[in-house]
């Protein structure tokens, strides 16, 4: 099927005559102006080739009108008129369209998504307006780009897998309109994209930090630091690192300023090294200016925990220490001592299994060493024992063999 | 009690992270690829989808076996994977 001009007077009249003839367009009688058949040419022939013109206006309409006829017009249109390559580019890569991308079933729709090389989640009822708008968005763009769109391979979004994260993490980024954004609620990948080195060093520190806060004994923000840790586990992942972060800031000064001396010396009871450098750090922090903070917190960071992962985005998951006295688990003051070989312990045990876990915490740190209980149980019980063996049971009078002497001097039990 | 799976257990004991949908308990890999070509690739969109029906147990399994056409043994599984992860994690 022969393409159709977009600009038919470059025909001469008994070309374009000829053409509408042969397209069965019905001539005016008689000779006519060039323009008459231009115009029957363009009216007729090519509205043909490209409908999608015509119905560009109602592009982002949501009602169900001439589009829909026309779009299925294009799409049937739109195989043979792809071979034409020496016209404009509009009216081949309009054809590409669907033209109302609400009409698009769910499965065609992520076609068209992946078409722009965007793997999107799942499109169900939640998602799928997101997702029309983006494909508004793309094709908008796309004609603009020109025919070299990055096409990519159609494959199933299962081979996508690799760069299904950072496609998503750009164009959740890059879109303001996502409102829904939220609901992917454990989605890391936005947060590795977005978040550069010192603030994600902030956010460890300040994660590390809370841990350690709550090692420590003083009362009077121990109730707080755990809301806050919890807080700021819940909130790290998935918020702007900076708010949690401005709230910790303000937490930190206000206790560095009340606890002063004391705490120091409680802190020392347990932790060495890590906890005098805290201390330090803590001092320094004050002093500095929040531009110079950072830097001295990355060198802090690096001192203080030697033992974590340095991954490219700063951040390496650990695991979530289970809340403590919620959902009906037991309060042990052993775990809040074991907070801080915890982070580093995490690091390198990822494959142990759940159930062993727990008897592995019991175990690892005790206050009094097992054995040493077991002995002392031992001795005591031995100890009783001879006691109870030196009594005597027989009825007679124990004390007639001193009755005769005297009978003040010895103790009654 | 159950005695649950080295698979259940792998998936349970710690963040996700960025695991595969295969991952969880009672995917295979067969209903994974179904899940995938979908778009539930990664193991944090199906729990995304637990979450969105409130973690309920009935309604995911529902959900798992109509939709994508998992039997109730592995819809089952499925579920106390996710949920007692969540109760792990969340």
């Amino acid at each position: 099927m022969p393409e159709f001009l977009a600009d038919p007077s470059v025909l001469t009249k008994e070309k374009l005559k000829s053409e509408l003839i042969a397209n069965n367009v019905s001539l005016p009688g008689g000779e006519q102006r060039k323009d008459v058949y231009v115009q029957l040419y363009l009216q007729h022939l090519t509205a043909r080739n490209a409908p999608a013109a015509l119905a560009q206006p109602d592009f982002s309409s949501d009602e169900e009108r001439e589009p829909t006829p026309l779009g299925a017009r294009s799409r049937g249109g739109a195989a043979p008129g792809r071979k034409a390559t020496k016209k404009t580019d509009k009216p081949r890569l309009e054809e590409k369209d669907d033209l109302d991308v609400t009409e698009l079933s769910n499965e065609d729709l992520q076609e068209q998504l992946v078409k722009y090389g965007v793997t999107p989640g799942p499109i169900l009822a939640t998602t799928r307006k997101i997702y029309e708008k983006k494909l508004q968005k793309l094709k908008e763009q796309g004609p603009e780009l020109g025919s070299s769109t990055p096409l990519p391979t159609v494959s199933s979004s299962a081979e996508n897998t690799k760069q299904n994260g950072n496609n998503d993490s750009d164009q959740y980024s890059d879109n303001e309109e996502d409102p829904k954004v939220e609901f992917r609620l454990e989605k890391r990948e936005p947060l590795k994209a977005k978040t550069k080195t010192p603030v994600t060093l902030k956010q460890r520190r300040v994660v590390e930090h809370n841990q350690q806060v709550v090692n420590r004994v003083p009362g009077n923000f121990k109730h707080a630091a755990p809301t806050l840790s919890i807080s700021e586990f819940s909130d790290l992942p998935r918020r702007t690192p900076k708010k949690p972060l401005m709230t910790a800031e303000h937490f930190r000064l206000p206790q560095q300023e009340e606890m002063g001396r004391p705490h120091k010396h409680t802190v020392n009871i347990g932790h060495t090294q890590s906890s005098d450098l805290l201390n330090t750090a803590m001092i320094e922090v004050v002093e500095k200016t929040p531009a110079e903070e950072r830097r001295v917190e990355r060198d802090i960071l690096k001192e203080m925990f030697p033992y974590e992962v340095s991954t490219p985005t700063g951040i390496s998951a650990s695991c979530r220490r289970p809340i403590k006295g919620a959902a009906g688990r037991p309060i042990e003051l052993s775990d809040f001592r074991m907070e801080e070989s915890f982070s580093s312990k995490y690091v390198s045990k990822y494959v142990p299994s759940a159930d062993d876990k727990p008897e592995k915490r019991i175990t690892k740190k005790r206050s009094i060493p097992m054995w040493i209980k077991i002995l002392l149980f031992v001795v005591v019980s031995v100890f009783l024992f001879v006691v109870y063996q030196s009594m005597e049971t027989n009825q007679g009078n124990p004390f007639s063999k001193y009755l005769g002497v005297s009978d003040t001097d010895i103790p009654t039990d | 009690m159950v005695t649950r799976t080295q698979k259940f257990k792998a998936f349970v004991s710690e963040p996700m992270g960025d695991k595969d949908v295969t991952a969880v308990d009672g995917i295979n890999d067969e209903l994974g690829l179904k899940l995938a070509t979908k778009g539930f690739d990664k193991a944090y969109i199906l729990l995304g989808q637990f979450l969105l029906l409130k973690k309920d147990h009935a309604v995911f399994q529902r959900w798992l076996k109509g939709s994508y056409g998992a039997s109730p043994s592995q819809a089952q599984q499925c579920a106390s994977c996710l949920m007692d992860w969540c109760y792990a994690f969340l």
